[in-house]
């Protein structure tokens, strides 16, 4: 078995091969770790295996451990690289192990580590830890009593916060306990009733109060009455008998801290709150007034109202500020009018404030005050008085407004047109288009008021009035009304846009383009590809190509469309950055049309690019089983003649071409349903009907069923191929084609289940039985909103589903389930929604195609040859050191001590496809583990081998583990059926065979592997090689070494 | 499928009295935050150079301090705003690394023409009585401790987001910030961005209908749990490696992290890298559907043709989606809330994308101010520190938000469903996603 994880280095790109590569390297994280792993993490930690293996041993048993792994953990406590992780698991153990080992460990270690641990128990939260926490209150390091006051705190219970009370007549960190006691009682919850948090925080007075600590150093002084102030706020929080004089104190605090969280809490404190802020306010400073002012605004008590508004008129502006901003959040006459006056204020930033605070005052008498003031004279009071009419979208100002637009201050102007954009009605937006003209006018701003009436306006309206205004216009007058259309949105504002990008204006061009590039729906496709397709500039023609490829990368489109629209920019784009986004988006959505364009796009003169770009698109489509994938990788093909590439793209050739031959034969399909009754069908008949030659289950009109509802063949099945389609309807559809199932007494279907639905497609579910995924897709092929192909396969122990051609699940049973049952169909009804199957199909397969393992003859012994001779290690290799031979056996490892590393003795030559058989005896505890390499490549200077493993050990037995390759077990038994075929203290005997892409182990002649190896990358080929594992003392013992070469 | 998957399609109004609020997550409401208060379409004022004292600025005696804790790249950014506030004195920089102390340092001095002190220790730094706030923007492994080190060392923080790196940080950050009393801004900076605040106030308005599904972008996720090559480490005032890690477990030193390549790597990033978008979008879609204070109760990690969704359900059936793909192209961060009766969504191009003209009309005119902005969200949290109000993105927002993104990528990283316990801010009956709550810290960095 296994080094743990493998240090995975991947590529992030945004490519969707890069967003898979990230499944694997999650599957292999210590996250992903099970109690069954901890053995083996245990073993790794105890080994001198590198720091990382250990570390992450220490992580996975941080997720997995049990009281187990506790001993090895606390052995790793003083080491300075593993501590934190080591402290972790410990802290995410919950037997009290965990704890009695933390406890035992704090004296022998150093105080740095110290202080670690008693955080770390702390953290446990284990309340039988406070004895030992409160012991080192007294310790002679100030970072390990600070350390132990943290881990009380943290405990908070009624013992640890009665502690920390007892430690303060003698403490030494006087500050750090008051910050303690702080922590422990919110992190104990507020409660009034929390009489020992009361009692607790009462006593950080007597810390302040002990003479010894007024001689403390300035530092410890100030903090020390910090916590103090923070204890006092929050006994004023939990409403004590003292909490008005303790407010008062904190707000009259010279203490900056103190005062702000005194008006922190006086906004919590109801109405003493408020006493206690009004008394405080005529004493302060105007900074304090500004904190004063606003919890007095926020509390709305009318008796501080007189205070606020006093404010208002301070001498100090920030304050001045802060006031009026109050008054904008208190609707109250004294203060509107207040605020109306200060419009005319000479100061430009108070009238800013004072408008700011009116724009959202929810009272009626303002807007009337506002549009009085419109027909001053005083230009500043007329600016203000404009915006606000618009901020406040007063209509009735509208006629005043326009007025206002031609007001011979530009200010005044300036400020009516933009509140015209928030109050101008539908039928005088042309007037205010007519403003763009003007030249005393910002055109931006013009611009804006017209953009924000047209979204409040209707579009429909306000598209033809803008283009109305684009003839016989200006430039840039062209473009601003360009720049409203843009933020509309609609078919008609794009037509007009892209009619602009084909003008011969270039600033027009410029402008249209940039809108084009940056349009919200991908309905802007067609106008980029036919400008990408004309324009001359190069600038634009290039900002044409970038807009329709973030179309096709970014928009949800259905797939034909998306091809069309890559394959149309794949004939657009001319610079190598935007061919190679081109190529990116062919292999994000693999297509036969897609390979040959991605094909042209790269050249036959660049092989790597070939490789990186065009290899994987082929590689993507093979499964699909489709004539126009062989035919554009057959061109693939010919282009690549005569490279190192050739042999590649041929093996991908010929899979395609399997694949389509396997998906065109329907000879020897019949049909199970009969295209007009259910008859041979069970179900209920209030969900299911018959209809058109289709089987529908629910309905997307009335809620039918009760929402898990199936449709049983009367018949039973084994082995066969299923072939049907099936449309799902209605909002989170989901159904399932169930095989080899049972039907139980309430009608449901228990057993494998193809699964439909949006998230689900294309799994293998084992429904109202295991209840969990058995397979889930790697490749997610593209599904229409009609009909979709499933094809599904039972075969012996294998289960293999085709989604629209795509394998999406490839399963061989382990467990002991029927291989035999009726078939379903699936609706989860109990919603408006439908699941319609139609083609059902079935073809029996015939003994000859099904290869059951058991029925296997295995071959004659006459046919193997030794791969050992029993005395001598010739034709092998390795680390003699720890393997020897005695009577004709292979001995590796040793009883005598420890096996550091795992060490492996390995063939001279390498084996392809063959059977190999041995005997082997596995010695040493339960730990023990160990195995025999098939089909695996050497590491060069290393002790580690890459490649298959028939893996032996508890836990492990008859498994096939992926060693330091994807570092996980790639099949195996049930894990409660692991080595229940051994015979104890005894040779036991394993047969292994690999042919092609199969490996099938056996122990004692009980099949205990199956696999299917998909992945092409994993050599078929390789030394074989028998391991004993790192960890305790362990033998293995190996002999009978025999194989037989198939052809 | 089996039936029980499939929660009923029975959405119901996201009231916000009808969910379930968190206890752990604020056990005491604050009573009031700015960006709350009001529903109606406000933004704080920037205080004006002009406006300020008899002598057009603000006395430098009367300024609030602050001081800077590893900053880079955004740090940069968000301070650059800091120093345009006349009210503000920016007076010291702390960093592990030699190049950004001087960067920085002169960056600050160029503002302000007076003194930046520069310290490899930031906790020199917080034990210096004459600073009032600090702004940290470390990586995300550094942010809870910092905040909490610097509360208690009585500073009002800005933190960058994300604040937590694990639910239990989480949870000890706000409990702290609630304890020691100090004004803590979250730097999710998009409840104060306007074409944000605007979507949120249509979902408010009842224009959407009842809301029955947010959606909340993230990016990758990945959860890489490497050593990069060991490299020699520099000299300590060059680059302070074990400062650097901090809480982090020990690792052997390689620049490319200290470079700012250490997004990703699980001792560093949060919750898989979820948080780097999440914190942001998934703060916005509780703030649509106020809901702060609660949470979804389940987190279903669905695998949609290659992309990865996660599907939160609160208790009240509401979903919130997050997903990486199928967004309309509104910019970065995009976030989408669909009622019955329509659907608003924008992004961090300011522009705003809806169902039909009625609530086109219904959208209030909207500043022209990018998502990544803290304009306005930087002045907020200076306000709160003269006025010891919450600000908008206080503890116990940031908290629920964070919390959720955390619960969502444990989900993923899981790759099963999992129900979550508001009340105890635990999962049920998911021993190993439990385990997931909390991080491997060194020493002493144990706040």
């Amino acid at each position: 078995m296994k080094r743990l994880f493998l240090r995975s280095l991947w590529m992030c790109g945004a490519t969707l091969l890069a967003a898979a590569a990230v499944v694997p390297a999650r599957a292999e994280s210590p996250t992903q770790a099970t109690p069954a792993n901890t053995a083996d993490a245990i073993a790794t930690l105890q080994s001198d295996q590198p720091l990382f293996e250990r570390a992450m041993a220490c992580r996975s048993l941080a997720i997995a451990g049990d009281a187990s792994a506790v001993d090895a953990l606390a052995a790793v406590l003083d080491s300075h690289e593993l501590a934190a992780y080591a402290r972790h698991a410990l802290e995410e153990i919950a037997d009290p192990a965990a704890t009695e080992a933390l406890v035992a460990a704090i004296d022998r270690v150093s105080p740095d580590v110290r202080v670690g641990i008693l955080t770390s128990l702390g953290r446990r939260g284990d309340k039988r830890a406070v004895p030992s926490l409160a012991q080192y209150l007294d310790a002679a390091e100030p970072e390990v009593v600070d350390a132990a006051l943290s881990g009380l705190a943290q405990i908070a219970s009624d013992d640890a916060i009665t502690a920390l009370v007892r430690h303060v007549p003698s403490a030494t960190r006087p500050s750090s306990l008051a910050a303690a006691i702080l922590l422990a009682a919110e992190r104990r919850g507020v409660g009034h009733e929390d009489v020992l948090a009361i009692r607790a925080l009462r006593h950080v007075d007597a810390l302040v109060n002990d003479a010894a600590n007024i001689d403390r150093s300035g530092d410890i002084r100030r903090n020390l009455h910090r916590f103090a102030d923070a204890a006092s706020a929050q006994l004023v929080l939990r409403h004590v008998d003292d909490a008005a004089p303790r407010l008062a104190a904190l707000l009259a605090s010279d203490r900056e801290d103190a005062f702000q969280l005194g008006v922190q809490a006086a906004r919590q404190a109801d109405a003493f709150g408020v006493a206690a802020l009004l008394k405080a306010f005529p004493t302060a400073s105007p900074r304090r007034k500004i904190a004063l002012t606003s919890a007095l605004s926020d509390s709305k008590a009318p008796e501080a109202f007189a205070v606020v508004l006093a404010a208002a008129d301070s001498d100090d502006a920030d304050l001045r500020r802060f006031a009026l901003e109050a008054l904008g959040n208190w609707p109250n006459p004294a203060g509107i009018e207040r605020l109306l006056e200060s419009l005319g204020d000479s100061d430009a930033e108070i009238v800013a404030t004072a408008s700011a605070a009116l724009a959202t005052l929810d009272a009626a008498a303002v807007d009337e005050a506002i549009v009085a003031r419109l027909n001053t004279t005083d230009t500043s009071t007329l600016v203000a008085a404009a915006g606000l009419a618009g901020s406040r979208g007063i209509t009735s100002a509208e006629e005043r407004l326009f007025a206002l637009s031609q007001h011979a201050d530009d200010a005044v102007a300036r400020a009516a047109v933009l509140a015209l954009g928030s109050v101008v009605s539908q039928d005088r937006y042309p007037d205010l288009l007519d403003l763009l003209a003007q030249p005393t006018l910002d055109r931006k701003e013009t611009q804006a008021a017209l953009t924000q009436a047209a979204q409040r306006l209707s579009r429909d309206a306000c598209v033809p009035s803008l283009a109305h205004a684009l003839d016989n216009a200006d430039t840039a007058t062209r473009q601003a009304v360009l720049e409203v259309l843009g933020t509309l949105e609609g078919d008609a504002a794009l037509h007009l846009i892209a009619e602009a990008a084909a003008s011969d204006d270039e600033a027009v061009v410029d402008t249209a383009t940039r809108l084009l590039g940056r349009w919200s729906s991908p309905a802007a496709a067609d106008a980029l590809v036919d400008l990408a397709e004309r324009l001359k500039n190069e600038t634009f023609q290039t900002r044409a190509v970038r807009g329709l490829l973030r179309i096709v990368r970014q928009f949800d489109l259905p797939l034909e469309r998306r091809i069309d629209l890559a394959m149309a920019a794949a004939a657009v784009a001319r610079r190598p950055e935007e061919q190679a986004l081109v190529t990116e988006i062919l292999l994000r959505y693999p297509d036969p049309r897609g390979l040959t364009a991605a094909m042209a796009l790269v050249g036959v003169d660049s092989p790597d690019a070939i490789d990186a770009r065009v290899l994987p698109i082929a590689a993507a489509l093979t499964s699909r089983g489709d004539a126009a994938t062989v035919v554009a990788i057959a061109q693939l093909k010919d282009a690549v003649h005569g490279t190192p590439l050739e042999p590649r793209v041929n093996a991908l050739l010929e899979e395609a071409q399997r694949q389509v031959a396997t998906a065109a034969s329907e000879e020897g399909f019949v049909p199970l349903f009969d295209g007009s009754s259910l008859s041979g069908w069970a179900g209920s008949r209030s969900v299911w009907r018959a209809e058109g030659g289709t089987i529908v289950g629910g309905s997307v009109n009335e809620v039918v069923g009760t929402g898990n509802d199936f449709l049983c063949t009367e018949k039973t099945y084994g082995n066969f191929e299923l072939r049907l389609q099936f449309r799902l309807q209605g909002e989170g559809a989901n159904g399932g084609v169930n095989v080899r199932s049972l039907r139980r007494d309430d009608g449901v279907a228990a057993g494998y289940q193809a699964d439909l639905g949006h998230g689900y497609f294309g799994g293998l579910f084992d429904e109202a039985r295991r209840n969990r995924f058995l397979a889930t897709p790697q490749l997610h092929p593209t599904l229409t909103a009609d009909w979709n192909d499933y094809r599904i396969r039972c075969e012996g122990p294998r289960i293999r589903i085709w989604l629209n051609g795509t394998l999406t699940a490839d399963f061989v049973e382990t467990d002991d389930v029927s291989d035999r049952g009726i078939i379903a169909l699936q609706v989860q009804a109990g919603r408006k929604v439908e699941a319609s199957y139609r083609k059902i199909r079935l073809r029996e397969l015939t003994g000859a195609e099904i290869e059951p393992a058991a029925a296997e003859e295995p071959p004659a012994e006459e046919a193997f040859t030794p791969l050992f001779d029993g005395r001598t290690f010739a034709g092998w290799h390795g680390n003699l050191e720890w393997f020897r031979i005695e009577n004709e056996a292979i001995i590796a490892g040793s009883l005598e001590k420890p096996i550091p590393r795992n060490e492996f003795l390995r063939t001279d030559a390498p084996y392809g496809d063959f059977e190999l058989r041995l005997q082997f005896q596995l010695r040493g505890g339960a730990a023990a583990n160990a195995g025999v390499q098939i089909r695996t490549a050497e590491i060069p200077d290393h002790h580690e081998v890459s490649g298959y493993q028939a893996d032996m050990g508890d836990g492990w037995w008859g498994c096939l583990y992926d060693e330091s390759r994807r570092n996980r077990v790639l099949a195996g038994p049930a894990p409660q059926d692991r080595g229940t075929m051994l015979r104890e203290n005894d040779w036991n005997d394993y047969r292994i065979r690999c042919e092609g892409d199969r490996v099938r182990l056996w122990i004692n002649d009980v099949l205990t592997v199956d696999y299917t190896e998909n992945d092409p990358a994993i050599a078929r080929t390789g030394i074989i090689a028998v391991q004993v594992h790192s960890g305790p003392p362990t033998e293995a013992w190996y002999r009978r070494l025999r194989l037989m070469e198939l052809k | 499928m089996h039936a029980t998957s499939i929660p009923p399609n029975t959405p119901a109004a996201p009231d916000k009295h009808s969910q379930k609020r968190s206890s752990r997550l604020g056990r005491r409401r604050f009573l009031t935050t700015t960006a709350a208060a009001s529903t109606v379409f406000t933004f704080p004022t920037i205080i004006p150079a002009s406006a300020l004292g008899r002598d057009g600025a603000v006395a430098p005696s009367e300024r609030i301090t602050l001081g800077g804790i590893g900053i880079r790249n955004r740090g940069g950014y968000v301070l650059d705003f800091m120093l345009r506030q006349p009210d503000v004195q920016f007076v010291a920089v702390a960093d592990v690394r030699a190049d950004r102390r001087a960067a920085v340092k002169e960056m600050g001095e160029k503002a302000h023409g007076s003194g930046v002190e520069t310290y490899r220790d930031f906790r020199e730094l917080l034990d210096r009585p004459d600073i009032d706030t600090v702004l940290i923007a470390t990586g995300d492994r550094w942010h809870a401790p910092a905040s909490m080190l610097a509360a208690r060392a009585g500073k009002d923080v800005y933190s960058e987001k994300p604040c937590a790196i694990s639910i239990d940080l989480t949870e000890r950050l706000a409990e702290t910030m609630r304890a020691t009393g100090r004004i803590f801004q979250a730097g999710t900076q998009r409840r104060n961005v306007p074409n944000f605040r605007g979507a949120a106030e249509l979902a408010w308005s009842g224009h959407l209908g009842r809301l029955h599904t947010v959606h909340a972008s993230i990016y990758e996720l990945i959860d890489r749990h490497d050593w990069l090559p060991a490299q020699p480490e520099p000299e300590k005032d060059i680059v302070d490696w074990d400062m650097w890690l901090g809480p982090a477990p020990w690792r052997p030193f390689n620049q490319a992290y200290v470079d700012g390549g250490w997004r990703g790597f699980h001792d560093f990033d949060s919750g898989a890298k979820l948080l780097d978008w999440g914190a942001h979008t998934a703060d916005l879609c509780q703030w649509a559907l106020q809901a702060d204070g609660t949470l979804p109760v389940t987190y279903e990690p669905l695998d949609v043709e290659g992309d990865n969704v996660i599907e939160c359900t609160y208790a009240n059936g509401v979903k919130l989606i997050m997903r990486r793909a199928g967004w309309m192209g509104l910019g970065t961060c995009p976030v989408r809330y669909e009622g019955d009766e329509g659907w608003v969504e924008t992004g961090d191009s300011g522009r705003t994308a809806v169902s039909d003209d009625r609530l086109r009309a219904a959208l209030p005119p909207i500043p022209d101010e990018p998502g990544t902005s803290p304009k306005w969200h930087v002045r907020d949290f200076f306000n709160c520190v003269k006025t010891r109000e919450q600000p908008a993105c206080n503890p116990d927002v940031m908290a629920s938000s964070h919390v959720l993104c955390h619960a969502a990528a444990i989900a993923w990283i899981l790759q099963r469903k999992l129900t979550f316990d508001p009340d105890t801010l635990s999962f049920v009956n998911d021993d190993a996603a439990n385990r997931l709550r909390s991080r491997a810290t060194r020493e002493p960095w144990l706040v």
